[in-house]
């Protein structure tokens, strides 16, 4: 598992042996991989990330490099979508009700902002009040990195006092680190000579070698669909994959859809006409964090953006369930 | 009188033939079972031929392709429901085998003596069947 989402590597050579020494050894070290990403990423005591969020005040704390390639790659892709994608919204996501905990069998409310959870999953609108105030918290561009022989973030003295509580800023990658595995976990399944494969994170992250007759028939989910029924395939080799999508983890008030996927712009979820964007290239962590940003610019600025990447592809459904792409000529037709 | 007969019975030569064919039977059943060989990647249940949940050994995972057919207990324990009633399944991830633990598909309960392992698990009156699958499943994205 990675970050609460099952890791799953499959290969398609006919002539590899499943379960031998060396398909043994591939899985130990790609879960090994896995593990180790989610002592840094989950949003768990013991964890990295964890230890970042509850530092208080301006801090200089020592990381991992694997943390602060995430957050260098972060920090990159801040800037290139001015904002839009933003692992600083983690009291956001918290307060709209879209962390682990909100999934419990039962919700115990902790937060003074935590609302009932009603029967079908969703929750009363948070006041305005818990909004702004997490909003304020969510300038990543105050954070910096460092190298010094070691690798270094300082954490910048951001914080908002509310009913007497004191909240300071904190960070999600959850948006960046599936992709970021399978940029790894596709290295280690190389070097044991292995060809016919493909690995999946969490099913919005994966890697795609090839077949042994040529490409792997990538499925795309239909997301007006409740059985994640395929909507489209198309044929894809050799490359990183990377979906995010407001269909993924929502609940509805009122006839309208609240999202996972925050707006930094607002502090709340989004309100865009894209409804899932898949982007297949290069680098699974880039494509992973563009993704979510795309989401969060809508059709028409998503469009202008996406075409400045020259390496990578796009499949955008919008919320009339149009099938936009740049790729449409490979686009097999399911339904 | 058996041990006079037995003296007096001589080989004959279909029954070597016999011996022989036999022989050639068990050493190649004794040979399969050692050569390395593809294993089971996972199953897939269906229930009036529609699949309804798709299990990985490899990856120790489960999807569930229809959600209002399929009720997770636990990790290794799903309720299978059709139209006329329901199977409760068990996951042996480590032994790569699937039973049928509950069921309400009549008296006899058939079912619930197959294993995964030996075959095909069908349940007749629910039409719903357990199937071993060597295939990858398609990579889906979203």
């Amino acid at each position: 598992m990675l970050l609460g989402a099952p890791v799953a590597v499959y290969v398609a050579d006919p002539n590899y042996i499943l379960d031998s020494k060396v398909d043994r050894n591939m899985r130990r070290e790609v879960y090994d991989l896995a593990n180790e990403l989610n002592s840094i990423f989950s949003i768990e005591e013991n964890s990295e990330i964890s230890a970042y969020n509850t530092a208080i005040g301006e801090k200089r704390v020592k990381i991992s490099e694997h943390f602060y390639n995430v957050l260098s790659l972060s920090k990159e892709l801040f800037t290139q979508s001015n904002g839009l994608f933003n692992p600083q919204v983690s009291h956001l996501v918290d307060l709209w009700g879209f962390t682990k905990r909100h999934k419990d069998e039962v919700f115990i409310k902790q937060k003074p902002y935590d609302r009932d959870r009603n029967s079908d999953g969703s929750f009363a609108l948070p006041d305005q009040m818990y909004v702004d105030a997490f909003k304020s918290l969510t300038d990543f561009s105050l954070v910096t990195l460092t190298y010094d022989n070691d690798y270094f973030v300082t954490k910048p003295d951001q914080k908002v006092t509310i009913n007497g509580e004191t909240y300071y800023s904190a960070l999600d990658l959850s948006s960046v680190v599936k992709g970021y595995f399978c940029d790894l976990a596709h290295k280690i399944v190389q070097s044991y000579g292995i060809k016919n494969y493909y690995i999946s994170a969490g099913g919005s992250s994966l890697y795609l070698s090839t077949r042994p007759n040529g490409s792997w028939d990538l499925q795309i989910v239909d997301p007006f669909s409740k059985n994640r029924e395929a909507i489209i395939s198309v044929p894809v080799s050799n490359k990183q994959v990377a979906a995010s999508g407001t269909y993924q983890n929502y609940y509805t008030i009122d006839g309208v859809n609240y999202s996972h996927i925050i707006d930094p712009t607002t502090g709340a979820p989004t309100k865009s006409d894209l409804v899932s964007v898949t982007l297949i290239g290069e680098d699974g962590a880039k494509l992973d964090g563009l993704s979510t940003a795309l989401i969060n610019m809508g059709q028409e600025k998503g469009l202008e953006f996406i075409t400045n990447y020259q390496n990578i592809n796009y499949i955008f459904i919008n919320n009339k369930g149009e099938i936009i792409s740049d790729i449409q000529k490979d686009i097999t037709y399911l339904k | 009188m058996l041990t006079e007969n037995i003296k007096k019975a001589p080989f004959k030569k279909g029954d070597i033939i016999v011996y022989l064919a036999l022989i050639i039977l068990v050493v190649t059943l004794f040979l399969v079972t050692l050569l390395p060989q593809r294993e089971i990647n996972g199953f897939t249940v269906t229930v009036g031929g529609k699949t309804v949940l798709y299990g990985d050994f490899l990856n120790n995972s489960v999807k569930i392709s229809k959600v209002d057919w399929v009720e997770k207990i636990d990790e290794n324990t799903y309720k299978i429901i059709s139209q006329s009633g329901y199977n409760t399944i068990k996951i042996d991830w480590q032994n790569k085998d699937v039973v049928v633990i509950e069921t309400d598909c009549g008296i006899s309960k058939e079912c619930t003596y197959m294993r995964l392992k030996n075959g095909d698990v069908i349940c007749v009156p629910h039409q719903m069947i357990i199937s071993r699958t060597g295939e990858i499943p398609k990579p889906v994205v979203g």
